[in-house]
């Protein structure tokens, strides 16, 4: 993982005097979020607020709910900052993670396979009406290719589980496989994206 | 058994796992430093999976969040014991100097296998009594997935409880309770991976471990989750 964030659209400095790096360091903005610093916090919604609202909309569909999810996301980060070691991993993950958890969950509390569809179709015929654009970045462009060089089933697999939301014995039940096979496909999709992205482990 | 959890990394990287199964590989986790490593090379995988995804968000999502948490209070840190003030100053080092003795005991890797020890201080020297104590007596019990292992010394008027593989809570925490002749006192609120030191435990008959909603309670809102005799 490289060591610092990349800067997006949309950052702004935390208005500290002390320091100059023009890439905020998420590890650090989230340890003084723990210590109540609000412009720290803020500084973090800016890295990672696009983020986490991309990811709560892929999995919720619902553009209103996705927001709703993102706004829970950051509450948690500002509650529980404490809980954030910096020892132990990057502030970028946890907050990924987190946000990943808190729509899977709200997908699994809204329920209702329909209702996932209907609001597919609401998001779709309302989508020019809303600006916010998807930001096409590197990332993006990195993942496309790098999802390329999977095989169907490993594809399949991965984007059922990380962008639909859905557990493993629900992949393997869409994918009519069985659940060593899915479980093993997710390891090996991942070691291939993971080698693919030049992710270091 | 290991070999099936160890399985569940892929879909558990991914968000793909229901909580039990969750929860199972955590401990698996735990107790596996290769399966950390690669682990880690996962997750960041899927982190860069979320960032391709990013959507600007409206100008109004910030406002109302940053406005929200205005609002909100902040978790303490981990540790909380009856005199909090003089205790939570010197949090750290009791980690520290309880790690080492975790670790010196032989059985390094339980509850604190994560946190690293950096400094010992000798001041910060409460927990190494109770756990060293002559007259130290300790019991482990075992809560589904959790475990607790609660080191009492009469000598010291104190006792450590150490807790691993609590289930994760949303918006609840759980929160630690003396009782002394029918009268529950707060012991503080518990992390996982949690140790607390708790001192004059005189006549103190019972511990008992609640769920309560974030920031904890004055009093106990719900049945104990486990209890413990002193």
């Amino acid at each position: 993982m490289a060591t610092s964030p990349a800067s997006r659209p949309g950052d702004s400095r935390p208005l500290s005097a002390v320091d100059s790096d023009p890439a905020p360091d998420l590890d650090d903005l989230l340890v003084r979020t723990a210590r109540g610093d609000d412009q720290a916090f803020a500084a973090l919604y800016d890295a990672l607020g696009a983020s986490v609202l991309g990811l709560a909309r892929r999995l919720v569909r619902n553009p209103a709910r996705a927001e709703e999810v993102t706004q829970e996301v950051f509450l948690q980060v500002w509650r529980t900052a404490t809980r954030f070691d910096p020892d132990r991993g990057r502030a970028k993950t946890w907050v990924l993670v987190l946000a990943h958890r808190r729509a899977v969950d709200a997908i699994r509390h809204d329920q209702a396979a329909s209702d996932r569809e209907d609001a597919y179709e609401w998001v779709g015929s309302d989508h020019d009406v809303v600006s916010e654009e998807v930001i096409v970045n590197l990332e993006h462009q990195q993942v496309r290719r790098c999802m390329d060089g999977l095989t169907e089933l490993q594809r399949e697999a991965v984007n059922l589980a990380y962008y639909g939301g859905y557990t493993y014995p629900e992949v393997a039940e869409l994918l009519d496989a069985n659940l060593a096979t899915v479980k093993t496909r997710m390891r090996d999709g991942l070691i291939r994206l993971r080698d693919c992205m030049g992710v270091a482990a | 058994m290991t070999v099936d959890l160890h399985s569940l990394i892929g879909p558990y990287a991914l968000g793909a796992l229901d909580e039990d199964e969750r929860d199972a590989f955590e401990s698996h986790l735990d107790a596996c430093p290769t399966c950390a490593e690669e682990l880690g090379g996962f997750v960041a995988t899927t982190v860069r999976l979320g960032e391709a995804v990013a959507e600007e968000p409206p100008a109004a999502l910030r406002a109302s969040i940053l406005a929200a948490a205005a609002q909100t209070p902040q978790e303490r840190p981990t540790v909380v014991a009856m005199r909090p003030r003089s205790l939570r100053k010197r949090l750290p080092s009791l980690i520290a100097a309880a790690a080492m003795i975790v670790a010196a005991a032989g059985v390094a890797g339980y509850v604190i296998e994560h946190q690293q020890v950096q400094e010992y201080q000798a001041e910060s020297s409460n927990v190494e009594q109770v756990m060293t104590a002559s007259d130290a007596v300790t019991t482990e019990s075992q809560l589904g997935s959790a475990s607790m292992r609660l080191t009492h010394s009469r000598s010291q008027d104190a006792l450590v409880l150490a807790v691993s593989g609590l289930p994760a809570l949303d918006n609840e925490t759980y929160q630690l309770w003396t009782v002394r002749d029918g009268v529950t006192t707060s012991a503080g609120l518990v992390d996982d991976s949690d140790l607390l030191y708790v001192d004059q435990v005189d006549g103190v008959e019972q511990l008992a471990l609640t769920v309560e909603p974030a920031g904890g309670s004055e009093r106990p809102t719900s049945l104990p989750v486990a209890t413990m005799q002193l």
